[in-house]
């Protein structure tokens, strides 16, 4: 994809205009969603503390109160946990959003 | 009021033993009476993993008005398919962080205002699409660097700056934390504004922006 843009590009540098188009929109190159696989690092939950939903159980229990986790952060509140691997990362505080 | 619907439910269940007991204790030929067991002071969190491909590598709860999320609660993953609760709780209102592990990066998802009230379980629920996504800036010039960064989901340039240190020549930062979505992109690399529309974020995926 890149060595095809700057084919593009390249091709029509020939006049000064096109030039010009290319010095301002052949901005980043930009690529689709990568699925990130899970790493294999974590720890496996065991027995103890995880337990396969079972729907017989979960048929006699009262319903409680719930929710979904979701991507959506207040973020200026409280900054998402601290990466890991030592790798300098940028946290998107997303200070756009209304909480 | 919530808790005190559940506080009078749990009485009410309570109360109910307490009659079955005592019908007992009297086919048996009488007995002491028996004291009902104390109501429930704390209530419970169960982080319930429905996603089918990654585990919830870390979980967190806080109250709204701490500045951190704290120690992560959790001991082991919890695998795709499997639950853990957290019981003990204080009842207040919370909020949850949980991280999952990628091989490019971590990703996150959140809930707010979690109402745990005593006797009670709060399940919150991670699914495949629960997921913050990542952008992965890759600075391949050899000379200049990218001295600033503005990832905005309404204009060019909108929002702060992102960049803690600029991103130095031949070098990659990784944003994280980025809700799915469409986004403007705009780097700051030279001196020059490079701009970018519609780069997509996606749950616990990342997205490639390169500079040459």
């Amino acid at each position: 994809m890149k060595k095809y843009i700057k084919m593009i590009c390249v091709s029509l540098v020939s006049t000064g205009a096109i030039l010009f188009v290319c010095n301002a929109y052949g901005s980043g190159l930009v690529g689709q969603p990568q699925f990130d696989a899970p790493a294999t690092t974590g720890n496996v939950a065991t027995a103890e503390n995880a337990s396969v939903n079972n729907a017989a159980v979960m048929a006699n229990e009262p319903a409680g109160p719930s929710a979904q986790l979701s991507a959506s952060h207040s973020g200026a509140t409280k900054q998402a946990p601290a990466p890991v691997n030592g790798q300098q990362v940028e946290v998107f505080q997303n200070v756009e959003a209304v909480r | 009021m919530k808790g005190e619907q559940v506080y009078a439910s749990i009485n009410q269940v309570d109360q109910e033993s307490g009659r079955a007991r005592r019908g007992r204790n009297a086919i048996g030929g009488g007995g002491g009476g028996s004291s009902a067991p104390a109501a429930p002071t704390t209530g419970s969190v169960k982080f319930t993993n429905s996603s089918t491909l990654y585990a919830i590598d870390e979980a967190y709860l806080a109250l709204p008005s701490d500045t951190t999320w704290g120690a992560q609660r959790n001991s082991s993953a919890i695998a795709t398919g499997a639950s853990w609760t957290l019981s003990g709780i204080t009842p207040a209102t919370y909020d949850s962080a949980i991280t999952s592990y990628g091989n490019v990066s971590n990703y996150y998802a959140y809930s707010y205002g979690i109402a745990v009230t005593a006797g009670s379980t709060y399940t919150l629920t991670a699914s495949n699409t629960s997921y913050t996504g990542t952008l992965v800036v890759n600075n391949n010039n050899a000379t200049n660097s990218i001295t600033a960064l503005y990832v905005s989901a309404t204009a060019l340039g909108g929002g702060a700056n992102v960049l803690s240190t600029p991103i130095a020549p031949n070098t990659s930062r990784n944003i994280v934390n980025i809700p799915s979505g469409s986004y403007f992109v705009r780097a700051v690399h030279g001196g020059v504004n490079r701009d970018n529309s519609g780069v997509s974020i996606a749950s616990h995926s990342w997205t490639g922006i390169t500079y040459n």
